[in-house]
Parts: C-alpha cells; structure tokens; sequence
C-alpha cells in the first residue's frame, strides 16, 4: 500500500440483492477510505446503502442472495487483507478482535437472559484466551473505562434491568473488549434521547483518543456527524456523492443534494415559515443505474424570523390535573402497592387554530398523555373540557360519537394502516362509520380530494399500503385523520420515523393544513428543532410534570428551567 | 406489482376448478349407480350420492346416464372368484383395480367412497372448528386490549353466575333442570346486569373476558381426543355422521381458540388497531374487519393441520368398528378388514396409503 495511513481502503464496491426474478443494485461502486485513528462519518437516507456497507465490512450480509464486487482492503497489521471474497473462516477470526460493530437497537442486540457481564467476559475469553479471572478483571475494568456507574452491579445485571444509554455504554465496552483496530458505529445513538447521545458522543471521541480505534460513523443526523467526525461521506442510493472534511463539506457544500439535505433540517435559532425539501434544490431524475443532479431555480431559504401568529385566543381544549397512573406491584390479592404516575397532574389549555409542542425525553409521559386524549388509556382522576363537556366522563357510545373531535396520527407510518385494506376503503371507513356524507359516491369525491391535498394521486386510492414509502402512509394517516373534520390533531412523534427530507415535507404540510383549516395542533415530540419550527407555544415535560411552559421563542432563546436549558445545549450545534 | 397479484389469484382459483371438475368426471366414469336419472320419481343425481344404495335403474326412467364402469363398495359377489388380487376381472368380466375383498365387494370403489367421507369430515371440521375459534379468539384478544369495565356489584354477579352456572349444567344433566328452566335463568341473570349497569355508575373494575377465556381453552385442552369420543359413545351407543362432526369440533375447539388468541393478541397490539379506535369504530366493526382478516394465513394454518387430524380421529373410530359405519363404506373399517385377513393384504394396503396420503396433503395445504 502506498500509505500505512489508511487503515480501510474501499474501491469501487458493488453489492446488489438477488431475488427470485431480478437483482437489486444497493451499492453502485463505492469509494472512501478511512485513515487510521479517526472518526469518519457516513451520511444518508434510509435506503442509501450506508447499512449495508457496515454490514459487508463485516462480513455480515447473507451470503446466499448477496453479489459482491470490487475491493475492501484492510490493513491491521503490515500487509492488508482483501475482505471482498474473504471465506467465513477467516472472517471470523477477524471478526470482533479486528472490526467490531454497534448496532442501533441497544435493547435488542444483547442476550436477554444473559448478565451483562458474562456477555462481555465471553468475547474476551474467545478472542484473547483468558481464563474466567482475568476476563472478569478485564471486563471490569472495560465497564470502568466507558463510564458506567458501579461496574460490579452491571456486570451481574440483566439487559432489561439497565437503561437504554448504559446498554449501549456495555455494547461499546463489548466492541473494544479485544482492541480492535476498526469500529463500525451505525446509527448508535438515534434511540437515545438527546442529553444521553452527547454523553454518548463524548465517549466515543474518548475511545479514539485513548485506544487509537478507527471508527466508522454511519448517521442519518448531519448535527451528530458534525459533532465527532473529522470527515465525511454523503451517500445517495448506493453512490457516495460528496466527501471530504467535515467541515468544509458542512459549511461549504458543493454536490446539490447535500446542500439540500443540510437546508432540510429544521434550524434551532430562526424559525422559516417554510422548510425547504431537497427538491427545491435538485431534480433527482433516475435513469437507469445513474441520477442526474439538476439544480431548481429555488436556491436558498425564505427566512421569516418572527412568530407571526397571534391566534385568537379562543380556548378550545382545556385539561385540567389530569393524572394517568399505572399499577407496578400488585399484592396477592391482585390489588396494586404502588403506581407508576405516568402523567402527574398536568394542566393546560389549547387555544383555536394554534400549536402546542409537548417536548420531553422517553419515558416522560407525552405519549401517554395524547393517547389518554384519544382515550386509548383510561385517566385515573382530571377533566378535558372541550366545548364544555368532559372528555372523560362520558359514556362509551358518546364519546365513540365525539371521537371525530379530537384525531391522531401516530410515530409509525409502517403499522398503523391496516394492511389488508385498500387505502381509499382505508379513508372513506371513518367517515362511513360516522355517517358524515350521504352516500358513497359523496364520500368517494371527499376521499379523492383528501388525497389531493396532502399530495397523492388519485389512483393511489386502488393500492394497498405496503406499496407506499414512509412518508406517504404518514401523508395517507393524515388525509385519514382529516376525512373526519376534526378540531384537534394531536401528532405523537409523528415525523420522527421519518427521513429529513420527507420529515420537512410533512412538516410543510401539516402547517399548511393547519391555516388552511383551522385546526388546532397538540404536537408531541423529542426533538427541539422541530417544535421550533412547528410550534406557538411549547410546554416541556420531565417525569410526568410540565415544567415549562411559554411562547416557543421565549423557551429557545432564553429557558428558565436548569432542565429545558440541558435538552437544549444537548442537541448538536448546528448552523 | 398488481398485475402479479392478481395473477396468482386466478392461478389457485384454476387450481381448485381443475380439481372439482376433475373429480365429477371421475365420478361420472367410476359411479356404482346411474350418474343421473329421471323418471317417476323425479331427477336423482346419483352422483353426490354415496350411500350403499344401488338401486337398479327403474323401467320406466324417461332418461339414465349409466357410468363407464360400474364399480360398487357394496355390491357382494359369493362365488370360487371371490376373493380376487389386484388388476384382476371376476366371472362377470367386471375388473377390479385394486382387488377385491372376501365378500367380492370391489376395493377401488371404496376406496373411493371412504376418500368422500374423509374429505368431507377434514373440511367440516377444519371450517367449522376455525370459524368459532376465530370468533372466541378474536373476542378474547380485543377485550384483553380493550377492558370492559364494569362496576363493583356487577362484577360479584358475573363471579356467582360464573360458579352457578356449571352447576346448573350438572343439575339439567340429572334432569333436575328444563330448557324453559334455562330460559328463565339467563333472562334472569342478564336482567340483573342490565339493572345493575344502570344503578352503578362508577366502573373501576374489568370483567376479564380474556382471562375467562384463557383457561377455559386451558383446562378443556389436555383432555384426550379418543378417551372422550369412547366415552360419549358408550352413553349414546352409536353415534351418526353429523354427531361425530360435531364432537369432533367440540374437541378441537378449545386448541383452536387458544391458537388463534394468542395471534390476534399480536395483532391487537399494532398501532392501526389503535388509530382504528380513535376514529370511534365500533367494537364489532374493528374485530371483523380490522383484526380477523389478518388471521387469515394463521386460520389456514390451523386447519390444515385440524383437518388431518378430525380424518385420523374417523378413521381410528372406524378401525375399533364404533365410528359411523354400517352406512357408509370408510377407510378405517377397511383397514380394520385388511389386517383382520393378512392373506387379503390389497383390503388395507390402499386406504392406508389413502389415509396417509390425505393427512399429508391436508398438512402441505398451507404451504400455497
């Protein structure tokens, strides 16, 4: 090799699924290297190939329906081995004590009925030959050094028993347990809620620094890659488009769709009064194995950086002390000990025509509270009055008749359409169910205008909704909550599925529907730049309490809770 | 994507016209009696009619289709050639496929007869067994994710209907208790329920329909197939074809609803479910159109395997000579017959592949 720099020298890869009748290009010929002891990002939508190109430096991918081509050459020691073709039996040495991998899901990539410990104990007893003393020395030591509390309690606990952001601290101690000299990150800190993923963030640098790893970076969040890496590769559907430093590639973008993607994200500091979308920036047209690049006349950002709104302060929805509680430990006579207080006493009011950002980390109590809304949990004591009438106190068929009130549209577009049924049947049945319109062909009319307005064809009506992408059965969930007129929609991480380029085009949406129609917006979230963007006011909730509430600029630029001011310094800084 | 959909469809709807069309040319070839007649006693089909009645045609029939071959299960030939191997042709010139047994009744043919009757049983029971499971499965999966709540009082009255009512089955059993005596005790109990929801307003109990349910699949599940089927025989000493259908169910059904639970507590569980919901769908509105259409591929499951198994049940009956014989000509008497006189090996030889056969077929079902 012409440089001992560079650990891993990818040349013109080439991977494409098989399947019964045809073969699916995923990576069309890519090229990036990654120089020994540094973080190196890999950026990209869902379905860019950027997974699979961690994978296949593993040797990961099924070999069966996989073809492969080009080079991968890694160079551990002196002389660099070709990992393309490599047979398993010499990957699998390589494998954990070479390369080592995170994946995304910290719950589900341990062994549920092993103890932390033992897990790790067992990678170091394969790979480095030590006997049962050693290892639990060593792994110790390990759990020590990526900052667990209390290393003697993880080691004897089992995964369920530990947070989301200590079992990724364990995965990552698993993954340096035998010194490996790369490290494939993918996507490891998009479950985690944001004051954790900088902790986390700040461990890898850490790890780097102290072990000298390499580590590949795979995110689909240009704030983090901006955060840890040192340089970066864009990729789009199975090519690399842009790479370079990432600072210069971040600031100064030169490939069109990266400098889409980068105006896509909702700005933390100014609030537009439209996101752009990539395609305000580049005409991606397909053809054959090649996309052609066409800039747009639009280039650039409308800036608005007021609120503009002054809503007319009619009070639509008002909660008072709603308490939402769940049984933990029962007696023997199945009565409850004690209780979860999923929501604790929240109160708020919901005025006419405007949005309520609800922000708060996992396990804080926004999603209960909107289900409770829509009746899915039963409140233990409160009301919500809306037009005067209690939401809670009325009897079943009541509020199964006022259900059209108040819609939601949920986290998931990929499971809450009923697979089985055909996307029109899908929109008309609300409406046929509360006998909005006279007869089908009324409803039918309504339905293809839904359609219309959050911008599907008609025809898509006849299709069933495993043939739709992400963002269009978020589109259908909404024309499907709309067919219904209601007042309030509340969206329960509704766009956090969602790629950013589609995440803006729905947020456009749902704000252009909301002047359209005067509907009122309960919008549940994580993620600060988008509450920024979509809401008036926002109220930040903490172990089931509000603990701020207050115009949506007021909360950005000057919180007065030491809790809204951390979520808020622990997003990645960006622009 | 649609076109190839679409296509398969058509293709399994082929499938299944190719074979019924091809099994009623069978039968209009192979028939013990007159495939059709008509005359003074009207139009007779003897084409779906396989029981032992072969008349001959009647003089005066305006029009008879005779089959090609006339086989019978039935028909007896007494003579030195009686007792004839396969592929062979009696006195009379008739030849017989697969031989024939000691009473010079043909094997082919009933063969053919027990295959109707295994057929028949397989899918009764496998539909009828899978659509009440479906429906108790579904009921109790959606109330395990949406509770019925009730009141306090109201639910003392469902546990002391629940302790009473076996009792009363007891009781009615002896004889102590009518079918009117019933009557009045069910509106009696759901009078009270109806009175007391109106009374009690304050509902902070669940009635857990799931759980009720859970064990009630539970307790009735371990309980033997053939044991029972034994015992409800030696009460009722001889038993028809629709009787044993019916017990046959009853056995399977509490496998089935326990399966098809368990699946659609998965289902209820989806967000779409939820979204459903919300919109104020009803409750029955949401089980038939939301959540059973998804326990398709699993119902199939089920009763390909529920199939196989009611056919092994006959058969087992039949072969310790108390299933529904005497009427028709079924597989398990004919093995029964077989291993009975070894030197007649053809008797059991062909509905044991048969039987083997079939139950195999029955369990690949779900494969397409």
């Amino acid at each position: 090799m012409a440089t001992n720099q560079e650990l891993l020298n990818i040349r013109d890869l080439r991977i494409a699924f098989r399947t019964d009748d045809r073969v699916n290009p995923v990576l069309r010929g890519v090229d990036f290297s990654i120089p020994a002891g540094e973080i190196v990002g890999l950026v990209g939508e869902s379905g860019s190939g950027k997974s699979v190109t961690g994978l296949s430096l593993c040797g990961l991918l099924p070999e069966k329906i996989t073809n492969i081509s080009g080079s991968v050459e890694f160079t551990p020691e002196n002389h660099p081995i070709q990992l393309v073709g490599l047979p398993e039996k010499e990957f699998r040495p390589l494998r954990g004590s070479k390369i080592s991998m995170i994946f995304q899901e910290p719950m589900s990539s341990l062994n549920p009925v092993l103890t932390c410990g033992y897990q790790v104990d067992e990678m170091i007893r394969l790979h480095l030959r030590y006997n049962k003393k050693q290892a639990k020395a060593n792994t110790l030591e390990l759990f020590a050094q990526v900052g667990l509390p209390n290393p003697e309690r993880i080691y004897n606990s089992y995964p369920h028993q530990i947070s989301g952001g200590q079992i990724q601290r364990v995965m990552i101690a698993m993954a340096i347990s035998c010194h490996p000299k790369l490290l494939i990150a993918d996507e490891p800190t998009t479950a985690l809620d944001v004051t954790i993923q900088k902790k986390i963030l700040e461990l890898l640098v850490d790890i780097r620094d102290k072990f000298g790893i390499s580590i590949l970076f795979i995110s689909h969040d240009l704030g983090v890659i901006k955060d840890i890496t040192s340089r970066v590769n864009v990729m789009y559907r199975g090519v690399i488009v842009e790479s370079g430093e990432t600072k210069s590639v971040l600031d100064n973008p030169e490939h069109l769709y990266t400098r889409g993607l980068i105006a896509c994200k909702p700005p933390l500091y100014y609030r537009p009064r439209r996101l752009p979308v990539v395609s305000d920036f580049v005409d991606i047209v397909a053809n054959g194995d090649y996309f052609d690049f066409k800039p747009t006349k639009k280039d650039g950002v409308e800036e608005n950086e007021t609120s503009e709104k002054t809503s007319g302060r009619h009070p639509i929805l008002s909660v008072q002390n709603l308490v939402v509680k769940y049984p933990v430990a029962k007696n023997f006579w199945g009565s409850p000990t004690s209780w979860l207080r999923a929501v604790d006493g929240i109160s708020f009011t919901l005025h006419k025509g405007e949005t309520l950002g609800i922000v708060g980390e996992s396990g804080c109590g926004k999603s209960t509270l909107g289900r409770t809304l829509v009746h899915l949990e039963k409140p233990d004591t409160g009301t919500a009055l809306l037009d005067g009438k209690d939401l809670f106190r009325q009897r079943e068929s009541e509020w199964r008749r006022n259900a059209r009130n108040i819609q939601i549209i949920f986290q998931d577009p990929y499971s809450s359409l009923n697979p089985k049924m055909k996307i029109g049947q899908a929109i008309m049945e609300p409406m046929m169910v509360h006998g909005l319109y006279q007869n089908k062909a009324l409803r039918k009319e309504k339905m293809l205008s839904l359609l219309d307005q959050v911008g599907l064809l008609p025809e898509h009506a006849d299709r069933y909704p495993h043939e739709f992408s992400g963002g269009q059965r978020q589109r259908i969930c909404i024309a499907r909550a709309l067919g219904l007129d209601p007042r309030i929609l509340i969206c329960d991480e509704s766009v956090a599925a969602l790629d950013v380029s589609v995440q803006s085009q729905v947020l456009n949406l749902l704000k252009d529907l909301q002047t359209q129609l005067g509907l009122s917006l309960i919008f549940i979230t994580h993620d600060m730049s988008v509450v920024n963007f979509i809401a008036d006011r926002v109220a930040v909730m903490y172990k089931g309490k509000i603990v701020e509430t207050g115009l949506t600029e007021d909360i950005i630029h000057h919180p007065k809770e030491a809790y809204t001011r951390d979520l808020i310094t622990a997003i990645p800084k960006w622009a | 994507m649609k076109t190839t959909k679409l296509k398969k469809k058509t293709g399994s709807v082929r499938l299944w016209w190719i074979i019924i069309s091809a099994y009623i040319l069978l039968k209009c070839l192979i028939n013990p009696q007159p495939v059709v007649s008509i005359g003074n006693s009207g139009l007779r089909l003897g084409l779906f009619n396989f029981s032992n009645d072969i008349s001959d045609p009647i003089n005066n029939d305006i029009l008879t289709i005779q089959p090609l071959w006339k086989v019978s299960a039935y028909k007896t030939h007494l003579g030195k050639d009686s007792t004839l191997p396969p592929l062979k042709w009696d006195s009379l010139g008739n030849f017989h496929l697969m031989g024939t047994d000691h009473l010079g009744r043909d094997v082919f043919a009933g063969f053919i007869c027990g295959l109707e009757i295994a057929v028949l049983i397989g899918l009764f029971v496998a539909v009828f067994t899978c659509l009440v499971s479906l429906i108790l499965g579904v009921i109790g999966a959606y109330f395990e994710r949406f509770p019925l709540h009730i009141s306090r009082p109201e639910k003392v009255l469902w546990i002391i209907f629940a302790f009473i009512s076996p009792l009363m089955l007891g009781w009615s059993i002896l004889g102590a208790m009518t079918f009117i005596g019933w009557i009045w005790y069910l509106i009696l109990f759901v009078g009270l329920v109806l009175i007391f929801r109106k009374v009690f307003r304050t509902k902070n109990r669940i009635l857990p329909i799931d759980t009720f349910n859970r064990r009630f699949q539970e307790f009735f599940q371990p309980l033997p197939d053939l044991v029972i089927l034994l015992v409800v025989l030696a009460i009722f000493d001889k038993i028809s074809f629709i009787g044993l259908i019916l017990i046959l169910i009853i056995l399977r059904l509490p496998a089935g609803a326990w399966f098809l639970q368990g699946r659609a507590q998965q289902i209820v569980h989806l967000p779409h479910i939820d979204q459903v919901s919300t919109m104020g769908v009803s409750v029955w509105r949401i089980m038939g159109l939301h959540i059973m259409p998804l326990l398709k591929s699993y119902s199939v499951v089920f009763m390909s395997l529920t199939a196989s198994r009611a056919i092994l049940s006959e058969s087992a009956l039949s072969f310790l000579g108390i299933g529904p014989t005497g009427e028709w000509m079924s597989w398990g008497s004919m093995i029964r017959l077989g291993l009975n006189n070894m030197n007649m090996w053809w008797v059991a030889l062909f509905p044991i592949i048969g039987l083997v056969g079939l139950s195999l077929l029955f369990r690949f079902w779900y494969k397409d």
